[in-house]
């Protein structure tokens, strides 16, 4: 057998032997590990924007609270909900 | 070298479709790895996992400029490079660049892949890429990262020393 016929002998084949289904799983795990530190990125470039808004979202909810805590609101809201149930009457008129 | 197992299409790869692709190519490239690696298979199945999961990444900017074989082995190379810089991986050559045999190899046992394991890991990888894998010289070009008068080169002399080695080396 000449040098060239021995070096184009075909490599002996490997088998598998859960090979693919490894490299499979791994590309997973990867793809999970890739997008859980894209949104850790995503979160963390967001937060200081979140801070930003928390005292705001704060102030928000106080001022309803104080809001829906006075008898006005509760004048307004009750006048409304009377107006809302007579609606079909109202149009009628 | 048979470039039918390429992706279905560029964005268009499902892990189903890259589970072909690997079953496909998994033999030849670990085959070419573990002859890089002068056998040592735990490293070649590492260095082929490893080309799998780059080549999963990357699918997606695969143009189809080169044959699919010749894109994935140049990811393997290059992982087989970086191993070896960081493991420190010794040639098995004297000080002219020839060849020697590695200690307590046994010149009367001496076949193919032990006479490969004494090349240069160019010259190994260029003779298994043409010879071996059939692969034409411009595709293993491409995979090595080197313009087509090196890896000529790589391959003269690795025919060279295989020569010298199998004929001083014979049972």
């Amino acid at each position: 057998m000449s040098l060239d016929e021995a070096l184009s002998e075909p490599l002996a084949p490997v088998r598998d032997d859960g090979f693919s289904v490894g490299v499979l799983l791994a590309a997973r795990h990867a793809e999970e590990r890739r997008r859980l530190l894209l949104w850790g990125a995503v979160f963390l470039a967001l937060l200081p924007l979140l801070l930003l808004l928390a005292p705001l979202a704060q102030s928000a909810v106080t001022l309803m609270a104080r809001i829906s805590a006075t008898p006005l609101f509760a004048y307004a809201a009750g006048v409304l909900m009377l107006l809302w149930a007579s609606r079909p009457r109202l149009l009628r008129l | 070298m048979n470039d039918s197992a390429a992706p279905p299409g560029v964005g268009a790869v499902s892990a189903a479709s890259f589970g072909a692709l690997v079953r496909a190519h998994q033999s030849a490239l670990r085959g070419f790895l573990r002859r890089l690696t002068r056998g040592d298979h735990a490293l070649a199945d590492d260095l082929a996992q490893e080309t799998f999961l780059e080549a999963w990444r990357k699918l997606a900017q695969f143009r189809g400029d080169s044959p699919f074989a010749a894109w994935l082995y140049a990811i393997a190379w290059s992982r087989f490079l970086m191993a070896a810089r960081r493991r420190k991986l010794e040639p098995l050559e004297n000080e002219n660049g020839e060849a020697v045999l590695p200690e307590g190899g046994s010149i009367a046992k001496l076949d193919m892949e032990k006479a490969m394991a004494c090349l240069r890991a160019p010259e190994r990888a260029a003779l298994t890429l043409c010879f071996a894998l059939g692969m034409p010289h411009g595709e293993a070009a491409i995979a090595l990262a080197m313009p087509l008068g090196t890896l000529k080169s790589h391959i003269a002399r690795g025919r060279e020393k295989l020569k010298t080695l199998l004929k001083d080396h014979a049972p």
